[in-house]
């Protein structure tokens, strides 16, 4: 943030304490006729640890069979259903639900607003997502089981699927559907709503990157929408978009998903990036380095990423000028993400800095993160990438972006921002912990993956030859330990939340900035009804 | 929330909902000319 904080905004401007009773809903109703957007946040979180939960538990059971070669548990039909119900399940319910709910705790606090500008759009667009979830999860028990074409969903596999597939494609609507509510929901509060003074670039980062993030969402989930409708025609209605024998092109579907797949990746990195700017300042007590230029290379990333989805695609016989064009311009997103990188670099660098649990996080997003991106890079380029596609190198690439990148900066918020939330400060001993525990296994089970692909493993497989048998074992380890470890996430949000632990004051962190840390902690029911002014 | 304020807030919100039926409607209506009517 442009170094705007909350000492600017006179005392009598927020009101902060006022929590109205006659307005405060309890029971049941509370929760389900929720328009209230620290509920419906709070919602949104739980909701997306329960699908981490399963997600993660799809994994281990993943893990379990690729423990050594040959077939122990399952048939490489019902394999590729938990590879890519695991896929889906933490794509669309864990990890973008959890910075929707981030979004909708923090960005009313951080611009002054006393709630999201639709509020029961907001209540129907998080009710959609368990519908979806369980239908996601119900498809595991119809005939033929869940659908097993990859998260990808690529065509001509879809055509092959059992009624599985029309589950998913339904649930995939819906979290679209809600997705787009809520990013549609997200954009007007932040251009509408924004307190007296706060200017766009006053504005911390956090509601910088989310903004940019639902545009993204706003301009590529109708494109997922339309894709998966197509598949649903070409299974059911006698169409042939994506079916070369009616003269249509499966390639075309993959043209279609990878124009909304891309941008889907930093619409899952993006709010992880304003977290930990938000985060860094803190802990460094430094103003974040280069505000201005965060926020160019924000919507710099957002915009190249409408432009590089063909890379994806190498292997499918492209002209060799378009796998040029494609290969430079991945590459090119490698300088506004290197701006990021260098400026929370800079923020540290001479700061005071102390590592409590949400820099921990942090510091370890930016160290393994890089890593992701790096290998990103290396994959960028397509003479690499024909060598190494579909192999365990790209599972390990986008684990180290989206597990090390978005989990740990969700984690990193959460930990930063959980006094806020419940009024407590969480254990700090637990945290760090959870922190080594993590940071430790997750790299025991994705870094050994890069050796693995770089040897010819390819992803996807219930059964490996016995070369790979090591490098597999280490994985699977790692994986549950990975797993076991994420258990004092829950153990310190339980502590939390039942009001243990030191009651946390309105700002919990000493160089902390934002509206956010002006109101009492935890936050009332009610905050900034009436307009704090920023100055 | 001000009448006024949930007044713009509802246009802001119905134009961004004509993207997304538009940018829908385009993609498929695309492929379909593509596909039946080239």
């Amino acid at each position: 943030m442009s170094s705007v904080t909350v000492d600017h905004v006179p005392g009598k401007a927020h009101d902060h304490s006022h929590d109205h009773g006659h307005a405060m809903p309890h029971g049941w109703r509370r929760w389900l006729f929720a328009t209230n957007h620290k509920d419906i946040g709070t919602m949104y979180l739980i909701f997306s640890l329960t699908m981490l939960f399963e997600g993660g538990a799809l994994a281990l059971l993943l893990r379990t069979e690729l423990f050594e070669p040959g077939l122990q548990f399952f048939q490489p039909e019902l394999f590729n259903q938990f590879t890519t119900m695991h896929g889906l399940i933490m794509v669309f319910g864990a990890v973008m639900p959890a910075f929707v709910g981030f979004a909708n705790w923090m960005i009313p606090l951080q611009i002054g607003a006393s709630d999201m500008a639709f509020a029961r759009m907001n209540n129907f667009s998080f009710w959609l997502l368990p519908v979806a979830a369980i239908l996601l999860t119900a498809s595991f028990f119809v005939p033929g089981g869940a659908t097993a074409a990859g998260w990808t969903l690529y065509a001509p596999l879809t055509m092959q699927m059992g009624p599985g597939m029309d589950l998913a494609i339904f649930a995939i609507h819906i979290m679209g559907a809600s997705s787009i509510m809520g990013a549609i929901n997200i954009v007007v509060t932040i251009l509408n709503m924004r307190a007296p003074g706060m200017t766009l670039m006053k504005m911390p980062m956090f509601c910088w990157t989310w903004l940019i993030t639902a545009y993204l969402l706003i301009a590529v989930m109708p494109v997922l929408a339309a894709a998966i409708t197509m598949v649903l025609t070409d299974r059911h209605f006698g169409t042939g978009f994506f079916n070369a024998a009616a003269g249509g092109d499966p390639v075309l579907y993959q043209h279609i998903f990878w124009f909304f797949g891309h941008p889907e990746v930093y619409i899952m990195i993006l709010p992880a990036f304003g977290i930990v700017s938000a985060i860094v300042p803190a802990f460094a007590r430094k103003q974040l380095f280069g505000y201005a230029s965060m926020v160019y290379a924000t919507a710099s990333i957002a915009i190249l990423s409408f432009i590089v989805w063909a890379h994806h695609m190498f292997t499918t016989g492209m002209p060799v000028t378009g796998q040029l064009y494609f290969m430079y311009a991945t590459m090119l997103i490698s300088i506004p993400t290197g701006v990021k990188v260098f400026n929370w670099v800079a923020t540290m660098w001479r700061g005071s800095m102390t590592f409590e649990t949400p820099m921990l996080f942090s510091v370890g997003f930016i160290f393994v993160f890089t890593i992701g991106g790096f290998t990103g890079l290396i994959l960028s380029m397509a003479p690499i990438d024909i060598q190494v596609h579909d192999t365990y190198y790209v599972v390990a690439h986008f684990h180290y972006v989206l597990v090390a990148g978005s989990l740990f900066a969700l984690f990193a918020g959460a930990y930063y921002w959980m006094p806020k939330w419940t009024g407590r400060m969480y254990d700090e001993r637990l945290g760090k912990w959870h922190f080594w525990m993590s940071m430790i296994s997750f790299n025991v089970t994705f870094f050994p993956m890069h050796f693995l692909g770089l040897a010819g493993m390819p992803r996807r497989y219930a059964d490996y030859a016995a070369q790979f048998t090591d490098f597999h074992a280490i994985a699977t380890v790692g994986a549950f330990w990975f797993g076991l470890s994420q258990l004092i996430f829950v153990w310190v949000i339980i502590k939390s939340y039942s009001g243990k632990g030191e009651p946390a004051p309105a700002k919990p962190w000493e160089a902390a900035e934002g509206l956010e840390w002006t109101v009492p902690s935890p936050a009332p029911f009610h905050t900034f009804e009436t307009p704090p002014v920023v100055k | 929330m001000t009448p006024e304020q949930r007044r713009k807030n509802k246009i802001v919100g119905i134009v961004f909902l004509i993207i997304v039926v538009a940018l829908f409607a385009f993609t498929v209506g695309r492929q379909v000319i593509n596909i039946y009517f080239s």
